[in-house]
């Protein structure tokens, strides 16, 4: 399986439906039975940190490994060495390491980066181009006054890798002046001072949660909803309003003019079949029938900020295509059979193609 | 808040020198609470963690109280914690009557120190002139935190961390010191980092606890189509039945109620036996379920609390719907890293042989008369026989059949005979055993026995006792 994406998403103004597509799905194992779909990505809304997108004509295996992955595989940057100088803080020296590598940072070039166990250019020591970032802090407290020491007092070395700055919360009430809205790291005293100096890495989500760029990723299956109509008019307009409000979300409605229940928003149904057993309940079984679509998905993928959220999915996508990239090209070898076993079976299409390919 | 949570043990925590201390990293207060949290203050010593629970079995690692946590959860912090551990260095006790001050805290190789001294252990990295660790360093077996001059031989005495565990030098205290006169007493306070493993121990305010059997990453957890979120923790359906803790079940949902709110739900229990039955005369018939699965279903929750999921692993919808909420968990202190025990071979008793107990001294466990029992019934004889005898105090000793004793036979060093050593066949000498009161090497047997029994036999021919042993072939 193979992606490839015809058109890119750039920016963040891009109106609401944008037809992304399709998606040339190639088949990469030659093979009699065709299973060539060409799944098809229409975004919804879009934001920095935040996309909502259709995901159709695939399966739940494609959109679980896009999901796994981009919680746990796309990689991003994040403090992973912390050299103490000076720490006179109320917090100990492993805490504050610990929420230093908690900030996320702006991690654009982090899909070019090398690893640093991978980097033979330096000796992982944070002076290397190619692998680390460096940041210096160094805040003493003079005031009387609680100084506190937040994200936007940590130097980089590299101005493109800064720590995020969430000055977009604007609109989430509860925050402090936005100048103060970096990450707090730790509140210093007078006479109090934190010195130190860190160094980011790139990694991934399954090395470490610090590394993960996604807040959120969740799918839900697409409902389709069927109304009976004919059953539907025999309840009155008292049992209607009662059928609907049984659903703990607003999936329907009852038409003020014509008096008709109709499906406001499909998707708003969680599966819980509230609705089913209320209709059950009052003796019209089979009044409405929900099918999930097994072949489309509805993904909400939010970012910590580390990279955009439509990033994100364009790298997961990338990575995944590594991935098969990797188990295609062994699949031909002499190891290929040691390596995959019955999956070599299933690659080549089956035992009886494996016979008629020996032959030839 | 008991005995047990691994909590905020004080506020001043910075300046205090207790012997052992646990301390969580980042506490919460709890949503659901009751009247008394605030009059108690309470708040100000926090013991746990918000958690979001799903109950569910989930891949099988929280059956039998064992629970589930999610690992980029711990690693973003929930559940860190700390112990403290304090030594305080006395010399006024190493200090005779009538002398002056001998000992101070000082490196060996201070100015002032005795000419040709040993060379300072390679510790002037963990340790500074003044005899005392810096503060900051990190540490492990065996590393020197303190010295002790002694100003009249010269000599050091070096104090070493003990423990297999990792430990930071978290605050150096004189106590106690005049200005005059040179310092005599200190308290050194390591840090031991103390992070959730498998095998550490937690518990709801409910009494349900578990043991930590299995983190599972981020992407493993099921989550919730809905609003995307992944459980912290996973507790078995069948932690309830048996127990009745419905009061847990209750807390799970008020507390979803109240986060979805955003404000603390009162949990005092008896609120209406202790309410006026007047004023609120419409609610008094409502259930607490009622009351607060109306409420989710304001907020677009299913009414029972629960939520629909998918399984992280496969991505398809789980079958039953996962009931899942908020409940304040804590951490209690018995954390395996304190409580592990392994030996292969190791220290014995000198008087028995037998392998001594205790964890501080590599010693075993105890296999006693009802595991003896077990592998009886087993009939694992063989299994049985190595536990208790070659793993133990397997001995063996010289036996005279003619008179059955064991302490009489003793190895005698002789001549060899003249010939023998002319053909210079080895050495001249050659060692017979003989038995004492039959005053002959001949009829003695090797025979396998543990140790303790020959201690037995000793003890009983104290006490004037003879105890003899009837050698056979059957
Ligand atoms: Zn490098
Ligand atoms: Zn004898």
């Amino acid at each position: 399986m193979l992606f490839v994406m015809d058109a890119t998403i750039s920016g963040p103004h891009f109106a609401i439906p944008l037809h992304l597509a399709p998606f040339k799905q190639l088949l990469c194992f030659s093979g009699e039975q065709n299973f060539i779909r060409f799944p098809t990505v229409r975004i919804r809304e879009l934001k920095d940190d935040y996309i909502k997108f259709e995901l159709r004509d695939t399966d739940t295996s494609i959109a679980n490994a896009l999901r796994r992955i981009m919680i746990a595989e796309v990689p991003t940057l994040a403090i992973d060495l912390v050299e103490m100088e000076s720490n006179s803080s109320v917090l100990n020296d492993e805490f504050i390491a610990h929420r230093l590598g908690l900030i996320p940072l702006k991690s654009e070039r982090a899909m070019e980066m090398r690893l640093s166990r991978d980097c033979d250019a330096c000796d992982g020591d944070g002076s290397c181009e190619y692998c680390s970032i460096e940041f210096n802090l160094n805040v003493k407290c003079n005031s009387d006054q609680t100084l506190d020491v937040t994200s936007h007092d940590l130097v980089s070395s590299d101005p493109s890798v800064v720590p995020v700055d969430n000055s977009f919360a604007q609109d989430i009430s509860g925050f402090d002046a936005p100048e103060a809205r970096g990450v707090l790291i730790v509140k210093l005293r007078r006479g109090q001072e934190l010195k130190l100096r860190a160094i980011a890495r790139k990694g991934i989500g399954k090395d470490h949660a610090k590394w993960s760029p996604a807040a959120t990723v969740a799918f839900q299956f697409e409902p389709e909803i069927h109304i009976n109509e004919a059953l539907m008019e025999t309840l009155t307009l008292e049992e209607k309003k009662e059928w609907v409000d049984s659903c703990p979300t607003k999936v329907f409605e009852v038409d003020p003019q014509t008096q008709q229940v109709v499906v406001v928003d499909a998707e708003a149904y969680t599966y819980d079949e509230e609705i089913l057993k209320k209709a059950d309940a009052m003796g019209k079984p089979g009044l409405v029938e929900i099918i999930s679509r097994e072949d489309s998905f509805i993904f909400t993928v939010e970012s910590t900020g580390a990279i955009q959220a439509s990033q994100m999915f364009i790298n997961a996508i990338d990575i995944l295509k590594t991935k098969l990239d990797a188990v295609r090209l062994s699949f031909d070898t002499e190891e290929a059979d040691d390596q995959f076993g019955e999956l070599g079976h299933h690659m080549r299409g089956g035992g009886i193609d494996l016979v008629s390919r020996v032959i030839q | 808040m008991g005995k047990q949570t691994m909590g905020t043990p004080c506020q001043a925590l910075q300046f205090r020198a207790d012997n052992k201390l646990y301390r969580i990293q980042t506490p919460q207060t709890p949503v659901a609470r009751t009247e008394n949290w605030a009059k108690f203050n309470v708040d100000q010593f926090p013991t746990g963690t918000n958690a979001i629970v799903a109950v569910l079995a989930y891949t099988g690692y929280d059956m039998e109280d064992a629970m589930i946590l999610n690992k980029s959860a711990v690693e973003r912090g929930m559940f860190h914690g700390q112990i403290y551990k304090t030594e305080t260095i006395d010399l006024t006790k190493m200090r005779r009557k009538g002398d002056g001050i001998v000992n101070v805290f000082a490196r060996s190789d201070v100015a002032g120190a005795r000419k040709g001294a040993p060379a300072p252990v390679q510790n002037s990295n963990f340790v500074d002139t003044d005899g005392l660790p810096y503060i900051g360093q990190i540490m492990v077996e065996g590393n020197p935190y303190c010295s002790v001059l002694n100003t009249v031989t010269g000599n050091a005495k070096i104090s070493k961390l003990k423990g297999g565990d990792k430990a930071v030098v978290d605050f150096v205290a004189a106590v106690g010191t005049g200005p005059k006169e040179p310092m005599q007493k200190v308290s050194i306070r390591m840090r031991y980092g103390r992070n959730p493993v498998i095998g550490d121990k937690f518990s709801s305010r409910h009494g349900q606890k578990g043991v930590l059997s299995q983190q599972w990453p981020d992407i493993d957890m099921p989550f919730s189509a809905v609003t995307g979120m992944r459980p912290d923790l996973i507790i078995n359906p069948h932690a309830f039945p048996s127990r009745m803790t419905i009061g847990m079940l209750l807390e799970s949902m008020a507390a979803k109620v109240g986060v979805l709110k955003g404000e603390f739900v009162n949990a005092t229990p008896f609120q209406k036996c202790v309410s006026d039955p007047k004023s609120s005369k419409k609610n008094k018939d409502e259930s607490l379920v009622d009351k607060y699965g109306k409420q989710l279903k304001e907020y677009g929750f299913n009414y029972h609390g629960t939520e629909v999921m998918y399984s992280g692993v496969l991505g398809t919808e789980m079958t039953c719907e996962i009931y899942i909420g908020v409940v304040y968990y804590q951490r209690l202190r018995h954390m395996v890293g304190d409580k592990y025990q392994v030996r292969s071979t190791g220290a014995v008793n000198p008087v028995t042989r037998q392998p001594v107990k205790g964890r501080k001294f590599g010693g075993g466990i105890r296999f006693g008369e009802m595991e003896r029992d077990s592998l009886l019934a087993h009939g694992a004889a063989y299994l049985l026989h190595d536990r208790l005898h070659t793993c133990s105090d397997y001995h063996t000793a010289d036996v005279c059949v003619r008179c059955g004793s064991l302490l009489s036979t003793t190895p005698v060093i002789q001549q060899k005979s003249s010939a023998a050593f002319a053909m210079g066949l080895g050495s001249n000498k050659e060692s017979r055993i003989i038995c004492r009161v039959c005053s002959s090497s001949r009829d003695i047997e090797l025979v396998a026995m543990p140790y303790v029994f020959r201690y037995l036999a000793s003890e009983l021919a104290a006490m004037n006792i003879k105890l003899t042993l009837t050698i056979g072939n059957g």
